[in-house]
């Protein structure tokens, strides 16, 4: 590169912290909108029942109510949403003639203001005929169970038996099998901005426009058109420049955009929504609950030969897409950091009477490494071994890469043993274990525990695929799916001055001071000549059909695209210097905007120079070169195939890795945890901003946290929601956080432009295995074990003190030396 | 959710039955009972105000009786809703006589759906307590009442 400065690697400050900081933010809620009208949802206060009748006449009585849509005629006016799986379900964004879940909308009212369309609400009439409700995934799963879709006759509604490698082989030749079940809990996100939708319909082109704060994936957009019956260029998704954190659960099919905008359509009003904090707690996306039967084979020095998994994913009462990605999101990086030969999975989507699932911060992942963490730490005790050891003899080697994983994954890169290492000695491993002797003696329960993670980023679209069986897509009708791209703009205006435009709207990571980082390297200016176009419009803006801020992909697939881009461009304008300067291309350097021939002290010509003649004088351009100086890019990576016969798929494109050591006492008297040691090693390839990379470190450790000890939203046995504020549903703050130690390796990806990976859900996926190996650690001299989250003081003092323990000890275990 | 527990009055058990099953007096004692109306011999509509937690509101429902034996067991099967949510649940009560005077010991299975459950669930067992506790004390204030006339 010629540039004589070096912008990528700098922690920049994030270019909308000003605005952020002084309240003058642009959310979704502060979009200003003539003669606006508000709405709110009736919710079904039943986990199951059929919707008899619902009479809006009181309610359409009301002074100031513009209209009632209710489930029925939602049913009417729209089609049911498309879910990526064999099975179809009637999933509309409203109960047509049954709720499924406590919250699911009855019915939406459009009024003056939202006092209004909220009394509304109290004054519609629903009969209701209460149904059995089943919210267990494993009772939903068992003959004469309740039956969400009685045409369906079962609620398991997608099952896959995935195997790889000779895994028959691996068992009937291990020296050691153990087997375990698990138990992983639903929670979500917590962003500060809940959701919102503005929809408004023009009746004379036929196109309805809806604000939100959605941010993709735009092949969504497709779900949303269908859900509002619409021809796709008649749809136009809006997203705000800001958007208050999302970690994965805005980016599932937001059912809203559909209902607002048929209420809008219904109405002839411009209609928005703001989804309150009960509302999201109560039915927007979380994460999915896993119940796990591991079954893992090993030989007597620990190599690990092959798992058996069953999966029983609790997907809620509807398929919401990009579910049930969440048992195949993993696909390729099913074995993690190990080098398992052999694999087999029997992946189970089950609907239940609880809200629908979708994306949550590692989407899949948190589930999968608690599960195989947790079984490396029990073989690790079965044989003796350390269980820091124990990984070090299974991961795979730093010559091994590119490696190809036996479900098809590729990782890019790394050297997995060095992060461990790392990691170790950030955290003085070998002490730790030392302190831990000394306060075992002293009664006290402190444990240890070690976790790694293979954090894939940039889903390849065609993992989707994996929940049809390859007979089914080999029918020459299947459509198939590949790639993982991302669009950029980049110009040169007319004065010279650089835009970038994103082709994803961020939602709080800083995206925008990273794009200006990398056009700034490429093409010789400050960060901070670079203006950059954060939001979205689906209308005006080029994007990709995987387009979108999801998956840790900006900083591999979208700093890809600006780098591609901003190469180009560069290209461009040295292509107008050169020729207007009658020199060599290749002579010329830029620094700062400015031009310079060879060695030369003073510039040629400068940026504002180069603009004037693409932009003013055309006619001065080299033959044959378009006026203006603009270029789009549109990025894919090309290991984004598409999923073989064999259900092998590369399903993500970078793969990052997270290597954690966790020290912690529980208390004996009260079950409380406190952390002693937290050491965090991350290998995000290149890092463009290393404080923005400590901003997501940071965010996913604590989702971490929060989802191994605090967050859970729990159900009754008959379906009702109990966690609808935030004195149920606990959040960690940062005094429940403790000191985190953050080390880093780089492993420069070979697939994407500047050799970045992602980092955006991180430690998300791995705390939670953390955390419970190091509370098993801790309980282990008292014969306890604990396989169920989220690790609250009494969930430990109940296992502590016998009663229920013999539910949550070990349910099977069998070992054939 | 059970509501189950035993309470005392310094009267027959026959007296005891007499108050129970009347709407006037029944409906003087249920805490934020607004009204309480014989539908048929063996149904009452109701219409109650209650506040659990951050969650008032005005619920109307029915309640009724079942398989009377007086005046020494009879069952009950109710619901109700409003904007908190619905309740619904089933029980019985049992009285005996007792040292003179007549125990009866209840036994309810309550199912509580909507707003109140996702926010007040905590506080629900407690609240629904200290209401039947409330109910229970009025009552036993009649039953002295018509032990003195």
């Amino acid at each position: 590169m010629a540039s004589t400065n070096r912008w990528v690697g700098k922690s920049l400050r994030r270019k909308e912290d000003v605005q952020l900081l002084t309240g003058k933010g642009q959310f979704a809620d502060d979009l200003k909108f003539a003669r606006l009208t508000h709405a709110a949802i009736l919710r079904s206060p039943y986990a199951h029942a059929r919707v008899r009748s619902v009479d809006t006449s009181k309610a359409l009585e009301l002074a100031g109510v513009f209209g009632v849509l209710t489930g029925a005629e939602v049913g009417r006016l729209s089609r049911p949403f498309p879910t990526g799986m064999p099975t179809r379900l009637p999933y509309f964004s409203a109960a047509v003639d049954k709720a499924r879940y406590v919250g699911e909308p009855v019915a939406i009212v459009v009024a003056e203001n939202r006092y209004i369309a909220e009394d509304a609400c109290e004054l519609i009439r629903v009969d209701y005929e209460a149904l059995p409700a089943v919210t267990d995934a494993e009772d939903a799963s068992r003959d004469g169970a309740p039956l969400l879709f009685e045409d369906l006759g079962s609620n398991v509604v997608n099952q896959r038996l995935l195997s790889y490698g000779d895994v028959d082989h691996a068992f009937a030749n291990a020296d050691v099998v153990i087997e375990h079940d698990f138990k992983f809990h639903k929670y979500s996100s917590t962003p500060i901005e809940t959701c919102v939708a503005v929809a408004q319909y023009d009746q004379a082109t036929g196109v309805m426009t809806i604000w939100s704060n959605f941010h993709g994936p735009y092949s969504l957009h497709s779900f949303v058109a269908k859900g509002l019956n619409l021809p796709e260029n008649r749809l136009r998704l809006i997203a705000p420049t800001d958007i208050g954190g999302s970690f994965g659960i805005k980016i599932g099919i937001i059912p809203y955009l559909t209902l607002v905008g048929l209420a809008a359509k219904k109405t002839d009003q411009t209609v928005k929504w703001v989804e309150d904090r009960r509302e999201h707690l109560m039915a927007l996306n979380s994460g999915a609950e896993r119940t796990a039967y591991y079954q893992l084979a090993a030989k007597r020095d620990g190599t690990i030969l092959g798992i058996k998994a069953k999966y029983v994913d609790n997907n809620g009462a509807y398929i919401r897409a990009p579910e049930p990605a969440n048992l195949y999101r993993t696909t390729g990086n099913t074995t993690g950091p190990y080098r398992t030969p052999s694999l087999q999975i029997d992946a189970n989507c089950v609907v239940t009477n609880k809200s629908p699932t979708g994306p949550n911060r590692g989407y899949g992942c948190q589930q999968l490494y608690y599960c195989q963490e947790r079984m490396v730490d029990l073989l690790a005790e079965k044989l003796e071994l350390d269980p820091a050891e124990l990984r070090m003899r299974n991961l795979i080697q730093p010559d091994e890469f590119p490696y190809h994983t036996p479900s098809g994954g590729l990782y890019d890169s790394g050297d997995y043993p060095a992060a461990v290492q790392k990691a170790l000695d950030m955290a003085d491993y070998a002490t730790l274990r030392a302190h831990q002797e000394e306060a075992r003696r002293q009664g006290r329960l402190v444990g240890i525990g070690v976790a790694t993670g293979v954090e894939p980023c940039v889903s390849n679209m065609g993992y989707l695929n994996i929940a049809f069986p390859p007979e089914q897509r080999a029918k020459p009708r299947f459509h198939g799916k590949s790639g993982a791209g991302e669009a950029a703009t980049v110009k040169l205006d007319p004065m010279g001055q650089v835009t970038a435009i994103l082709g994803s709207a961020p939602s709080g990571q800083g995206h925008e001071i990273l794009v200006a980082q990398v056009i700034a390297e490429n093409l010789g200016v400050s960060p901070d000549a670079v203006n950059v176009v954060a939001g979205m419009d689906t209308f005006t803006r080029l994007w990709t059909i995987s387009s979108g801020n999801y998956s840790s992909r900006f900083a591999s697939a979208g700093l890809s695209a600006f780098a591609e881009a901003s190469t180009k461009l560069r290209e461009k304008i040295l292509r107008v210097a050169a020729h207007r300067l009658g020199s060599a291309q290749d002579q010329l350097r830029v620094v700062d905007g400015k031009v310079f021939v060879g060695d030369a002290d003073e510039p040629a010509i400068d940026f504002r120079g180069i603009a004037g003649i693409a932009h003013w004088n055309p006619d001065a351009l080299p033959d044959g070169m378009e006026p203006g100086l603009q270029v789009t890019h549109l990025f894919n990576y090309t290991p984004a195939r598409i999923i073989d016969e064999k259900d092998r798929v590369n399903s993500s494109n970078t793969y990052g890795f997270i290597a954690e050591v966790v020290m912690l006492e529980v208390d004996r008297q009260t079950g409380e945890i406190e952390f002693l040691k937290f050491v965090s090693v991350h290998d995000a390839g290149v890092i463009v901003n290393p404080q923005r990379v400590e901003g997501q470190v940071y965010g996913g450790l604590v989702h971490g946290i929060g989802g191994a000890m605090y967050e859970e939203l729990a159900y009754d046995e008959k379906g009702q929601f109990l966690a609808g504020s935030f004195m149920d549903y606990l959040c960690p703050t940062a005094m429940e956080i403790p000191d985190l130690d953050i080390g880093h390796v780089c492993s420069p990806s070979p697939f994407s432009t500047m050799g970045t990976k992602g980092c955006g859900e991180g430690s998300a996926m791995t705390a939670p295995a953390a955390i419970a190996n190091a509370v098993n650690d801790a309980l282990a001299p008292m014969g306890v074990r604990i396989n169920e989250l989220p690790l609250t003081p009494s969930r430990l003092w109940t296992a502590m003190n016998g009663a229920g323990a013999t539910k949550e000890v070990v349910l099977a275990e069998r070992g054939n030396e | 959710m059970k509501i189950k527990g035993e309470t005392t009055f310094d009267a027959s058990p026959d007296r005891v039955w007499n108050i129970l099953m009347d709407p006037e007096i029944i409906s003087q004692c249920i805490p934020g009972c607004q009204e309480l109306k014989e539908v048929s011999d063996d149904e009452f509509s109701a219409r109650l105000r209650i506040g659990i937690g951050a969650v008032s509101g005005t619920y109307e429902g029915t309640l009724r009786i079942n398989d009377r034996v007086p005046p020494s067991r009879y069952a009950m099967v109710f619901e109700g809703s409003g904007r908190g949510g619905f309740v619904k649940g089933s029980g019985e009560a049992l009285l005996r006589a007792e040292n003179g005077g007549t125990v009866i010991a209840y036994d309810c299975d309550v199912e509580v759906g909507g707003l109140i459950a996702s926010v007040g669930q905590r506080v629900l067992e407690g609240v629904s307590t200290f209401l039947v506790g409330q109910m229970f004390s009025k009552l036993q204030g009649f039953a002295a009442q018509e032990e003195a006339a």
